[in-house]
């Protein structure tokens, strides 16, 4: 029965391909294609469980390929179903399915139709990756087509300011979330000495014997896969972009924000909870971050003037609560909660447009008046502060911005006095390749083995804060991109020996992306007039320039459409336990390199356009 | 150069800009008005050009969906050559037509609003906007909120400067943390200017800065000025003015300043040196680019007009002098131009008239248990009557989804534990078979179908400083003008119904666009049946002989409601008919039921994803079931491609088809040789119909700046309005759902009557004058005796001399529907 799992995913990828065969205007076939699929899907996953349920109920794995094996590393894909799978794929396919029969007559004529359906199952099979793999590395390559699916669904009206810029500020926030995982998998392999499955982990004695051993790694993941899934979760204090992710189109909004996406950070805790479970501080953790989520959310929940916002944060309220179940433990009242919620939620931010006919209607007859309520003085401050605090939504997204953004900028703003000249670049690309055969060469030992790839590392972080300031010109951006990734490889290999098919794995993607991004970019730049000052909007005119773009993009941040994404996950490996340092300088370093690039994307392709035929919205629109 | 020092006059300036802020009311009031009224003064066509210069409003079609328009032939080669003709100036026609045809123009005005603004970020690298804009919303959103928070705002009595005051000085977080921003807060001598001094420095940039200021975001400052000025648009009121508003968005100013740059850069003009202050609105020459935009546009609207022009005047109707077997009265709406064709040719018998839905009833009308008044009258009507309901037995749905409990912690928990299965399954029903809910609103929900009316007064009774009912001489003079305006004063049938309209939709904001214009965005409910009732009555007809119209004893009104979404008509008061009455009534039921699926099947050869090659009464079916669809974003398409308003007589029209394009209000010039009559129909119709087709029209070619976008990612935001996301501006006008198939074309309007009474009576009304000789909305008349078509063009009368077009005639246009989905041209109906 293991061998059928791989078609859980096959079927809405069919689908995908099969609609993007079609033109734009060919609606009906494109909605139709994508319908068929998902109602087939739903068919497969219903008959599947009930003969899942009806044979037994134990759990099923499958090791799909292996990507890359070498000594004690395995890079594999693997897929697991369990009962934990089986609620999240039937109740994500029947939505899914609703709602894109809703779609299908909700978007029609809508100016990219066929986008929002081909990004639509994108996001639907990312959470299907998510929910089927077994282990990590699988799980990694669908939370990271969910982020950018994610940011694409969010900026759908893309030359219009805010979507873009909520899109990309939640997009930021999710790569935080990357790293989470990114550090549990390097963390997990010093653990276990090899790429551990879900199934393994369900072995509760194998857990225990490592948690005794090493039980400072073991907080440390699990804090780590708290991080990356409150951080999806909208937990506290990452609350603030569930209600700035409402910018698409209502259904989606309904079925990714209000639903499927907000609660795949439980999913994650699920998963993992046989190994987290073992530890008890982490419980307390987690239990306590639901309770101050679900009050803190609730808070703002009242008193939000706007129907999307209310319904953001009272799904999240809610979550908090299932945090709690899962916590406690009580697996099955958290998925019947998670999965009433989810539906609830949705169905509510799809008649949000209602509220305007029917609370006017019972206002129209039964309004009471206001009057002034005899309160005490402490009475009166503590309600008005409560709603303050709750109309501020106690300040979380200035907050988030402060803490991850301004030291950047601060940084950054040195920064641009480099203005390097075309030679200065080429001497930065040549400067590590000689450092390679050093390395080869020469085994640093003591301090220096410590300090230098920590120096190279912050070297490496420093040319991509400086992409962020850089204004001007967005070629020299995209290069110091590509060169960051040497310096990042060079920073390894004095830590560790790194083998010819590491790097080459590692920089055949960056190399391919790199330059085929590069060309894009000089071509244009002939074209077009652009930099990175403003939004350009250039998409509008040229849709094909800005899908190949985006691919390089996806391919130069590691996103697993090129051999770089496995190299990522190598870097990891040759990065001992104890270099928490060194690891979180890289990590900085890949979150900051994927929000430096979707940025640049922005600014080139997305936001208004600029031309006086072609009308705008106002950017406070 | 010096700048020379200007006085900054506070008052005049908020005047200025409430005049030029978007003035639509609340989503529960939208009624249609001229978006750029605040321009009316000049020609439409400077207008365009002024707005445009001003605001950077594309106010008309762009050169290339012109010429794109004339290769498609919508724009018909010979009327291009004449207008060019008609507009060109010493320069030769040669030259004007490759303007028109070849060259690339293009408009390179940089508009003067927003040229200041863009210094915060130049100069000092803040995005000031930004800065401030989320918190300005958070605050006047949560003041204003009708009803989405759980939680009222603390202070919903006090002015929104107050109420800040009291959060500020109540909370323990503060509204504001800059000292200086405290102390300006808190000292009753704080003015705008003196904070504009405090900010800008330079006198003569003051209202340059404010207009910039609140022009970064027109959707609030409207909404903030509009419900300045109609305190009970918000049933929930709030004392909020423009004048707090911008003092509280300097404020915001401020404090952002004073934490990004610091408060000793400021003000702006010492730090910077600014150019010379723009001069707003300042006279503009017509460029090249707007006069080729002026041709196209006109051209555009004569291949149309013209062919209705000819159609209308040689169509033929043979006068029946037979008494019509049944009379049915319709709104002049352009929606109702086609069921009156379809029950026509279903009821051949029958004949039909267009007036207003109010049907001359000026009045407030209070449901049973309504806690308010609405108006059911034109909006520039101050009624002075109220009307209300009696006997409703329903009471209002509840649905468990919109329950604040599900917001709630605990209660949260409970209904999110269990309903959300629920939610599924309803979900579900309404994909596969839509059906009504509390979320719908209804058109027949305005007034309960078994209630009963108060319509005599009773010993002067008052409520309110509202007359309750109407006495029997303010009756009569009620059905006097409808049967006087109208020309229905001799023949009548035995049955005469008194149709209002309204339309019904699911989960759209929207909704009270969908109603009467002529009711302030209601149904027309009340004042059919109210009518119909005073008609009836036996003391009033006694009057109504008086004043020489006779009904016979046996005539009998019906009041009725029109649902123009789903295409349904409810009777009103039938219990009480005779049963000869009954028995006729019975039959004409049939006639109108086929008519309203043919209405039905006509309408929807425009929805495309309905199959229209079915049986209309199976296509209806669909097209009822748009009107409970969540999913449907386009329940109906309103007044699209409205551009028609004919008063005559229905001779005129009767075989013309004019694709429910026309505003249709009935008048015979023959009983108002003196047109005291047509004064009032004009003075009326013409604000109406011209507000419609031009919100139509600007909505169209703006949808970004003048419309609302897209409607499918919008939020409603305190019930009032609707923003993308949670922290946009608010977007006034339409959605691009509502005039995704509107052509763009100026309203014409066309009168039968003799071109001296029509043009004296515009031009002795200073607000006719200004719609028909400033080109807003443009006129034709038809001479009702030589049948010679004039129309007025820069200011002068000018005959009508060549025929075009050769105008087709057709018998079965039920194929044509089912064939085309586009406009249709004018068709010559065989009547058979």
């Amino acid at each position: 029965m293991e061998n059928l799992l791989p078609i859980f995913l096959l079927i809405p990828s069919l689908g995908l391909i099969i609609s993007l065969l079609f033109p734009e205007r060919k609606e009906k076939w494109i909605s139709t294609s994508i319908l068929i699929a998902m109602g087939s899907y739903v068919l497969f996953t219903t008959t599947f469980v009930l003969v899942w349920l009806w044979k037994d109920v134990d759990s099923l794995n499958i090791k799909e390929i292996s990507l890359y094996d070498y000594g004690d590393y395995n890079f594999f894909i693997d897929f697991y179903f369990d009962k934990v799978s089986a609620v999240y794929l039937l109740f994500s396919g029947v939505l899914s399915y609703l709602i894109a029969l809703y779609s299908r007559v909700y978007l029609h004529k809508e100016p990219g139709y066929k986008r929002f359906f081909t990004t639509f199952l994108l996001f639907f099979i990312s959470i299907q990756i998510i929910v089927l793999a077994g282990n990590f590395e699988t799980l990694f390559i669908g939370w990271e087509i969910l982020g950018v699916s994610s940011f694409l669904l969010i900026a759908y009206y893309r030359h219009r300011y805010l979507p873009v810029r909520n899109g990309l500020k939640v997009f930021s926030i999710y790569r935080i979330a990357d790293v989470g995982i990114l550090i549990t998998m390097w963390l997990s392999h010093h653990l276990w000495h090899e790429n551990i499955t879900f199934e393994q982990l369900n072995n509760s004695q194998l857990v225990a014997e490592h948690l005794t051993l090493h039980p400072w790694t073991g907080i440390v993941i699990s804090l780590a896969i708290l991080l990356a899934a409150s951080v999806k979760s909208a937990q506290f204090p990452f609350s603030s972009w569930l209600p700035r992710a409402m910018e698409g189109p209502t259904p989606s909004s309904a079925i990714f924000y209000g639903s499927i996406a907000a609660h795949i950070g439980v999913f994650l805790l699920l998963r993992t909870a046989s190994f987290w479970h073992q530890i008890f501080i982490i419980k307390i953790i987690v239990v306590l971050l639901g309770v101050i989520t679900a009050i803190v959310a609730t808070i703002s929940s009242q008193v939000q003037y706007s129907a999307k916002a209310q319904i953001a944060y009272s799904s999240i309220a809610q979550i908090g609560i299932i945090f709690i179940e899962v916590a406690l433990g009580l697996e099955a009242i958290a998925l019947i909660h998670l999965v009433s919620n989810a539906f609830l939620r949705s169905y509510q931010l799809l008649i949000s447009p209602s509220m305007v006919t029917y609370y006017i209607r019972e206002q129209f007859y039964n309004f009471v008046p206001y009057k002034e309520k005899q309160k005490s003085k402490w009475r009166e401050k503590y309600e008005v502060t409560l709603y303050l605090i709750g109309l501020n939504e106690w300040k979380l997204d200035p907050f988030l911005y402060k803490v991850f953004w301004s030291p950047v900028k601060r940084l950054g703003k040195p920064l641009t006095y480099f203005q390097p000249k075309t030679a200065v670049h080429v001497s930065l690309a040549i400067l590590p390749i000689p450092f390679f055969f050093v390395t080869n060469l020469i085994s640093f030992t003591g301090t220096l083995h410590h300090l230098l790839p920590i120096a190279i590392a912050g070297l490496a972080l420093l040319m991509v804060i400086r992409t962020f300031s850089e204004r001007k010109n967005p070629l020299l951006a995209w290069a110091m991109l590509i060169f960051n990734h040497v310096w990042v490889l060079l920073a390894i290999s004095f830590n560790n020996t790194f083998n010819v098919w590491d790097t080459t794995f590692y920089l055949s993607g960056i190399l391919l992306s790199g330059v085929f991004g590069f060309c894009i970019l000089y071509q244009l730049s002939k074209k077009e007039k652009f930099d990175l000052n403003d939004f350009y909007g250039l998409a509008f005119k040229r849709k094909n320039t800005a899908f190949w773009y985006l691919l390089c993009s996806l391919g130069l941040m590691g996103f697993p459409v090129t051999t770089t994404f496995l190299g990522e996950d190598l870097l990891f490996m040759h990065i001992e336990k104890e270099q928490l340092l060194l690891a979180s300088l890289i990590s900085f370093n890949f979150i900051l390199t994927g929000i430096s690039l979707m940025r640049m994307y922005a600014r080139i392709f997305m936001g208004p356009v600029n031309d006086p035929e072609i009308t705008v919205a106002r950017r406070s629109a | 150069m010096k700048q020379q020092s200007i006085d900054f006059d506070e008052q005049l300036v908020l005047h200025r800009l409430k005049h030029y802020l978007p003035a639509q009311a609340p989503l529960k009031d939208f009624v249609h008005h001229n978006t750029l009224h605040a321009f009316q003064e000049l020609s439409f066509f400077e207008a365009l050009q002024k707005a445009n210069a001003t605001f950077g409003y594309k106010t008309a079609l762009s050169l290339n969906e012109y010429r794109k328009l004339y290769k498609d032939g919508i724009i018909n080669t010979e009327i291009l050559k004449n207008t060019i003709h008609k507009y060109k100036d010493e320069n030769t026609f040669v030259y004007w037509r490759s303007l028109v045809f070849d060259q690339s123009l293009s408009n390179t005005t940089h508009p003067e609003i927003g040229k200041l603004r863009p210094l915060w970020k130049n100069h000092f690298k803040i995005d000031l906007n930004m800065l401030v804009h989320p918190k300005l919303f958070k605050l006047i959103g949560a003041y204003l909120d009708q009803g989405v928070s759980e939680k009222r705002f603390p202070y919903p009595d006090k002015t929104l400067l107050d109420a800040v005051r009291a959060l500020q000085q109540n909370s323990m977080v503060s509204v504001f943390r800059s000292n200086k921003v405290i102390t300006f807060l808190n000292d009753p001598k704080t003015t705008i200017t003196s904070l504009l001094a405090y900010i800008v420095g330079d006198v003569a940039f003051y209202e340059q800065y404010l207009f910039d200021q609140q022009f970064a975001h027109p959707g609030w400052s409207g909404m903030v000025t509009t419900i300045e000025v109609q305190l009970h648009t918000l049933l929930d009121q709030r004392k909020v003015t423009l004048h707090d508003f911008i003092f509280l968005e300097l404020l915001l100013e401020i404090e952002a300043l004073d934490q990004s740059i610091g408060l000793n850069k400021l003000p702006l003009s010492g730090e910077i040196k600014l150019d010379n202050p723009a001069s707003l609105f300042k006279d503009i020459k017509v460029d090249p680019y707007w006069k080729v935009i002026t041709i196209w546009q006109e051209a555009l609207e004569w291949s149309y007009h013209s062919q209705v022009l000819q159609g209308l005047v040689v169509s033929k109707t043979e006068t029946k002098s037979t008494t019509p077997s049944f009379q049915a009265f319709f709104c002049i709406d352009d929606r109702e131009e086609s069921i009156r064709r379809h029950l026509e040719q279903s009821a051949p018998g029958c004949e039909t008239f267009g007036t207003p839905g109010h049907f001359g009833m000026a009045a407030m009308y209070q449901p049973e248990s309504g806690k308010f008044y609405t108006q059911v009258c034109p909006g520039s009507l101050s009624p002075k009557h109220l009307i209300k309901e009696e006997g409703r037995t329903t009471k209002n749905g509840k649905d468990i989804h919109f329950h604040k409990g599900s917001h709630r912690l605990f209660t949260g928990w409970l209904l999110s534990q269990t309903i959300g299965f629920w939610s599924a399954i309803k979900l579900f029903f309404n994909l596969f078979k839509p059906q009504v809910s509390p979320a719908h609103s209804s058109a027949f929900e305005h007034m309960e179908h078994a209630s009963t009316l108060i319509i005599e007064n009773k010993n002067n009774n008052e409520e309110n400083g509202y007359k309750v009912g109407y006495s029997i001489e303010e009756m009569t003079e009620i059905v006097y003008g409808l049967l006087k305006s109208t020309g229905l004063t001799t023949n009548f049938a035995s049955l005469i119904y008194l149709i209002g309209h309204g339309g019904s939709s699911t989960n759209n904001p929207y909704y009270a666009g969908y109603n009467c214009g002529a009711c302030s965005g209601r149904a027309g409910s009340v004042n059919s049946r109210a009518v119909a009732e005073m008609a009836n009555r036996k003391d009033v007809r006694a009057a109504l002989k008086n004043k020489n119209i006779q009904i016979p004893e046996t005539s009998y009104f019906i009041g009725g409601l029109h649902d123009t979404t789903r295409d349904e008509i409810k009777f009103y008061d039938v219990e009480s008919l005779s049963p000869k009455h009954k028995e006729a009534h019975a039959l004409y039921i049939s006639k109108f039921e086929k008519a309203l699926s043919y209405n039905a099947k006509e309408r929807a050869r425009q929805f495309l994803l309905i199959n229209i090659k079915r049986d209309a009464v199976k296509v209806h079916k669909d097209v009822k079931n748009r009107s409970t669809a969540l999913f449907e974003p386009r329940p109906e398409l309103n007044h699209s491609n409205n551009t028609l308003c004919i008063v005559g007589r229905r001779s005129l029209t009767k075989n013309v088809f004019l694709d429910q394009r026309a505003f249709l209000n009935s008048y015979d010039y023959e009983q108002d040789v003196y047109g005291v009559q047509l004064k009032g129909i004009l003075q009326a119709a013409t604000p109406v119909c011209g507000g419609i087709n031009l919100e139509y029209y600007f909505s169209r070619v703006d949808n970004e700046k003048l419309g609302a976008g897209s409607k499918l990612p919008h939020n409603v935001i305190g019930l009032f309005g609707v923003a993308n996301g949670i922290k946009g501006d608010l977007r006034p006008g339409l959605p691009s759902q509502m005039i995704d198939v509107h052509a763009p074309l100026r309203l014409m309007m066309i009168v039968e009557h003799y071109p001296e009474i029509v043009l004296q009576i515009i031009k002795k009304d200073p607000k006719l004058s200004e719609w028909y000789y400033k080109e807003w909305v443009k006129l034709a008349i038809i001479h009702p005796k030589t049948k010679t078509v004039y129309y007025l063009f820069k200011g002068e009368l000018k005959k009508m001399e060549t025929t075009v077009h050769s105008i087709e005639s057709v018998t079965d246009l039920e194929s044509i529907f089912e064939n085309h989905s586009s406009n249709l041209p004018v068709y010559q109906l065989n009547t058979l």
